[in-house]
């Protein structure tokens, strides 16, 4: 991450506020941490030295087969470290999403004698709800439990449906992906151990941002929102967890070398970019709401995501905003129906019954600069201001 | 304008239509008995085939023409709109009556 970085100021370490350049231009500010990070500088070293030495077939006899085999296996070592668990509860996926869904299935059919349940926060990551979906094809039930305004779980309709009889397993995210909002986990957990059901905690907004969650049965990750390659998932199953699932497809020796890198970078520096990130984060709040009317800031303002803040904001559609945000240089995410392939708006602001439309995302990264926020509270309420206009919305 | 009008218009003029949404009320259209109770006959936007925000723009340019305490029923077909106009009575301050079928969406101005 060189050149730029020679001419930051003194003092303000790991906040490089020159921007890198390319052919003249500067690069696009890229404020879309929850969907993916750029890699970080030791996926791309690891990735480097792991296809030097760990490009053979893992699986076979011979020297560079065991070469690679040995990165594998260190692989897995580093990455079970830093998520707290053995090597061989952990296996690498295909993705995040991937692992979800083999998490989901794994649960409900190694408990498929104790009942045919699946219960899950109903502001779940769609590829938990679509295993629960297939649960329920299936001839199983799903109960999702609601959360508040603020996206939080509802710890007494949790608790009572997890007694329900014919509870076979249970899923709540760390943090939610579109609002920020961090779940109580270790309260989650042990309201399921009481009763003896496993828990699924995709961690996939989490890791590398604030510490990994205690008390899951089952947890998973994405590489590529941890600052590893896309194309690996994390997926670890405590020893002892009833969890009757295939093994997932051979995962690539050398990303799945990066992922654990990566990964164990990322949580070693997760304290000291959260102390960075989230005064950015509380900046762009303040801002939005001083300088922004008829604006909602969304999730909870302090069980948080540092990196992440939602809002909306009234009478704008988010697709216009989305695009003109995206003229102006920002890639940002939203929630809006209309940027949807299906048309429906988020079911996590649904969940939440705040406002869907005029809903954007931003979500900041290791490379995230001051300067970078600083143009975004500058330039955001005149692009809003624009766009209200053009609807006739202005004084509404 | 010397000749004086022999008569009041008989209903309000029509409101401005330049924002795509059709406006028509039950008390416009004639080929409806009129009904004397203004609580079972709420005003009538029709927003069907808009896509949020619109449905919720129309709402927030209609409501301060209606009297504290009058209902206004938004049709709507959106799926966004059955969670953005409770969202929006919320951060307004109106009241939330209720949705029914059509979808239809009803709102209470509070102030």
């Amino acid at each position: 991450m060189g050149t730029a970085g020679d001419q930051a100021v003194p003092g303000t370490a790991g906040a490089r506020d020159e921007k890198p350049v390319r052919n003249g231009q500067p690069t696009p500010t890229y404020f879309d941490a929850a969907s993916a990070v750029p890699l970080h500088p030791v996926a791309r070293a690891a990735l480097d030295a792991a296809l030097d030495d760990g490009w053979a077939d893992p699986a076979k006899l011979y020297a560079a087969s065991r070469r690679a085999n040995h990165l594998l296996e260190a692989a897995r070592g580093a990455a079970a470290e830093a998520i707290g668990c053995r090597p061989e509860e952990l296996t690498f996926t295909p993705s995040g999403a991937d692992a979800c869904q083999r998490a989901v299935a794994g649960l409900l059919r190694g408990r498929r004698r104790s009942g045919d349940t699946l219960v899950h926060s109903a502001v779940e990551h769609s590829s938990v709800l679509h295993a629960a979906q297939a649960q329920v094809d299936s001839g199983g039930r799903a109960v999702s439990v609601p959360v508040d305004r603020l996206g939080r779980l509802s710890l007494d309709a949790f608790e009572a449906a997890v007694r329900e009889p014919g509870t076979a397993a249970a899923a709540v995210m760390s943090a939610n992906h579109e609002v920020g909002t961090v779940q109580p986990i270790d309260l989650v957990a042990s309201l399921s151990a009481v009763v003896g059901v496993p828990l699924l905690v995709d961690a996939a907004q989490s890791l590398g941002r604030v510490s990994v969650p205690e008390g899951w049965s089952v947890l998973t990750g994405s590489a590529r929102k941890w600052g590893g390659p896309a194309g690996v998932g994390l997926l670890a199953v405590r020893a002892g967890t009833r969890y009757d699932a295939p093994a997932p497809p051979p995962v690539s020796v050398p990303l799945a070398v990066a992922a654990a890198a990566s990964l164990r970078a990322a949580v070693a520096e997760a304290g000291a970019q959260a102390a960075r990130l989230s005064p950015l984060i509380d900046r762009i709040r303040s801002a939005v709401a001083t300088n922004v009317p008829d604006v909602e800031v969304v999730g909870d303002p302090v069980h948080r995501l540092p990196n992440l803040v939602t809002f909306s904001c009234l009478y704008v559609d988010g697709e216009a905003l989305l695009h003109a945000l995206d003229r102006r240089g920002f890639a940002v995410s939203s929630g809006s129906s209309c940027t949807s392939s299906t048309l429906d708006p988020s079911h996590v602001l649904v969940a939440m019954g705040v406002l869907s439309h005029g809903n954007i995302r931003v979500s900041l990264h290791r490379d995230t600069t001051e300067s970078d926020v600083d143009r975004f509270v500058e330039e955001l309420p005149g692009i809003v201001a624009a766009i209200r206009a053009q609807a006739g919305a202005s004084r509404l | 304008m010397t000749t004086p009008d022999p008569a009041p218009p008989a209903t309000d003029p029509p409101s401005p239509r330049s924002w795509g949404y059709r406006d028509e009320t039950i008390s416009d259209r004639d080929d409806l008995p009129k009904i004397a109770e203004k609580e079972e006959a709420p005003e009538v936007l029709d927003c069907r085939g808009q896509r949020c925000p619109l449905p919720v723009i129309a709402l927030a340019r209609r409501l301060p023409s209606l009297p504290v305490g009058a209902v206004l029923r938004v049709l709507a077909d959106d799926p966004a709109a059955a969670n953005d106009i409770p969202a929006w009575c919320r951060m307004r301050d109106h009241e939330y009556v209720g949705a029914s079928d059509g979808p239809a969406y009803d709102v209470r101005r509070r102030h």
